[in-house]
């Protein structure tokens, strides 16, 4: 065991797992698991070497964030480039009665090479047992504070509920649609808790099997995950990629064991259903940026939470990207060469991102595209906040996608 | 069988209804070194890691002795895969573990619950009576070559 310095000791239960404790590998001992301390944070840590003449363990443990452990867990980064990242490193020695001698904060220079993690450290698959509750954790701005704006709250637990949906409609021929509650939740920044409840299948076509249940989960890890990435070559040019072939594979497997013949057109409705949840997705997305910075997605079950997905600033562009190519392949699309003339009422802006939405009346066709007002000029007391604050019909001129002949997005040219 | 041993120093009950005996399956254990004594096969709470602070669980899988279920050769490569994983997080097993076997366990060894997050993982309880010769050793390679 390597000697650390004195001055290194660290008092402190900041780095201590107190609560969700579970085991990431296990062989003989716990080698690597999470867990979050008595502040909530999540927790990253790896048995380090044990000394049977003092009889100690020694363990690292790193405090990272969600959308890091979610890149871990998805295999997207190395527990070495974790450590690497991370400022402080805590080191835990523990006597083989389990109970904690010291504490030491060091850096990663501290640890030498022998000890640390290998550039192939990745977390091991793990065996999903997921659950029927989902949560979605707001955080950051008001909602660390336990606030939400209803109107927010609302488009969040509907396209919550929808992208569940939607994700059952991959099964409509197994099982009945189930319904979708919300439930209590115990607060964090703001939670909120949407419970599945089955209804009475006619028979049961999987014998208490829960692959179904590990495919929508896996479905759900797919779209929030890795569906903007590869959405391109799957909708434009039925190409097949690694993560969807995966998710196809687990959908045909669940024909496999309930059907004698194979139906042929899986893999379109494969993707019918992810041109739903993708729609699902960029409703929820939309106000990220505005009185919170992103949304966690997890599964829970017996109160651990697992990470499905991590909705930041970053997934509004690539899911708004995505649902545009999903579009252009399956829909009349027409985008105006040039600005044109509009007449639009907004009824909803985010003056940080410029994004937000507008009601338009077109050929006797109501829509309510998304709209993104151009340049750099704030936003604050223009023709547009008015809009929106005395619910006044403006003229705009714009770009506009037109989508089987209901417009989809404007963007608008800022004017004075 | 009788686990009175194995629960004379704990409140926990780990001969539950999922515990089975299994004298059918080859399992893959690491070793020190190229044989097997009774010193190789303990658990880490027989080696002095007797950590109680934890729920039951947890408890039972650190009083049983870590298993890998293999069914076919594949599965064995699948496993060797894990033993590698567990190197690249904690590099210090390297230094410890240098041999693999795969065994069977004969009538009246003992019980084996499936445990752990990985498809294969499995901890073994010993029975008061266990000696080595209740493993049946198959056979035992370089964990290095195969690794």
């Amino acid at each position: 065991m390597f000697d650390i310095d004195n001055s290194r000791r660290f008092d402190s239960d900041l780095p201590l797992i107190e609560h969700n404790y579970q085991t990431l590998l296990f062989d003989n001992e716990p080698i690597l698991y999470t867990g979050t301390n008595k502040h909530g944070n999540r927790i990253l840590g790896s048995s380090v070497d044990e000394c049977y003449k003092k009889k100690v363990e020694r363990y690292f443990h790193t405090i990272i964030d969600p959308k890091t452990y979610n890149d871990f867990l998805r295999r997207k980064i190395t527990y070495l480039s974790i450590m690497q990242k991370a400022k402080d490193i805590f080191v835990i020695d523990q006597s083989f009665d389990g109970d904690t001698i010291q504490t030491y904060i060091i850096n990663i220079d501290d640890i030498p090479k022998d000890y640390l993690p290998s550039e192939k450290s990745f977390c091991p698959n793990q065996e999903i047992h997921p659950s029927l509750s989902f949560a979605l954790k707001l955080k950051g701005e008001l909602a660390d504070l336990h606030l939400a704006v209803p109107k927010q709250l609302g488009i969040i637990q509907n396209s919550f509920s929808g992208l569940l949906n939607s994700s059952f409609e991959s099964l409509k021929e197994f099982m009945q649609k189930p319904d979708i509650r919300i439930a209590p939740y115990a607060i964090g920044s703001f939670n909120i808790k949407f419970d599945i409840i089955l209804k009475e299948q006619p028979f049961d076509l999987f014998e208490n099997d829960d692959m179904w249940l590990n495919f929508i989960n896996e479905y759900m890890i797919y779209c929030t995950n890795y569906l903007p990435n590869e959405v391109d070559a799957i909708f434009t040019h039925d190409k097949e990629t690694h993560h969807f072939n995966k998710i196809l594979e687990s959908y045909q497997n669940l024909f496999n064991r309930s059907y004698d013949k194979m139906p042929d057109k899986r893999r379109k409705i494969l993707l019918n259903v992810i041109r739903i949840s993708a729609s699902e997705l960029g409703e929820l997305a939309k106000n990220i940026g505005t009185n919170f910075t992103s949304i966690e997605v997890n599964n829970v079950e017996n109160d651990i939470e697992t990470p499905i997905g991590i909705l930041d600033s970053s997934f509004i562009d690539s899911i708004q990207n995505t649902i545009e190519i999903i579009e252009d392949k399956t829909s009349r699309i027409y985008t105006d060469k040039e600005p044109q003339e509009y007449e639009i009422q907004i009824y909803h802006i985010n003056t940080k991102t410029r994004r937000g939405n507008a009601n338009i009346r077109r050929k006797d066709i109501m829509s309510k595209p998304e709209i993104k007002i151009l340049g750099d000029d704030p936003l604050e007391e223009t023709k547009y906040t008015e809009s929106l604050h005395l619910s006044k019909w403006i003229k705009v001129k714009g770009i506009a996608r037109t989508v089987d002949d209901k417009v989809k997005s404007i963007d608008v040219v800022f004017e004075t | 069988m009788k686990f009175d041993n194995l629960h004379s120093d704990i409140d926990c009950n780990c001969i539950t209804k999922e515990v089975k005996e299994n004298t059918v399956d080859i399992f893959l254990y690491k070793l020190y070194k190229n044989d097997m004594t009774i010193e190789e096969f303990q658990s880490y709470w027989e080696k002095g890691q007797k950590r109680r602070h934890n729920p039951c669980e947890r408890i039972c899988m650190l009083k049983g002795i870590s298993v890998e279920k293999a069914i076919n050769n594949d599965i064995e490569i699948e496993i060797l895969s894990k033993f590698k994983e567990t190197e690249e997080i904690k590099p210090k097993e390297k230094e410890k573990y240098k041999y693999y076997c795969s065994l069977r366990f004969r009538k009246d060894a003992g019980m084996v619950w499936k445990t752990g997050e990985g498809k294969y993982h499995h901890t073994f309880f010993k029975c008061d009576d266990f000696n080595v010769e209740l493993l049946e050793i198959i056979e035992v390679k370089p964990l290095e070559n195969n690794v």
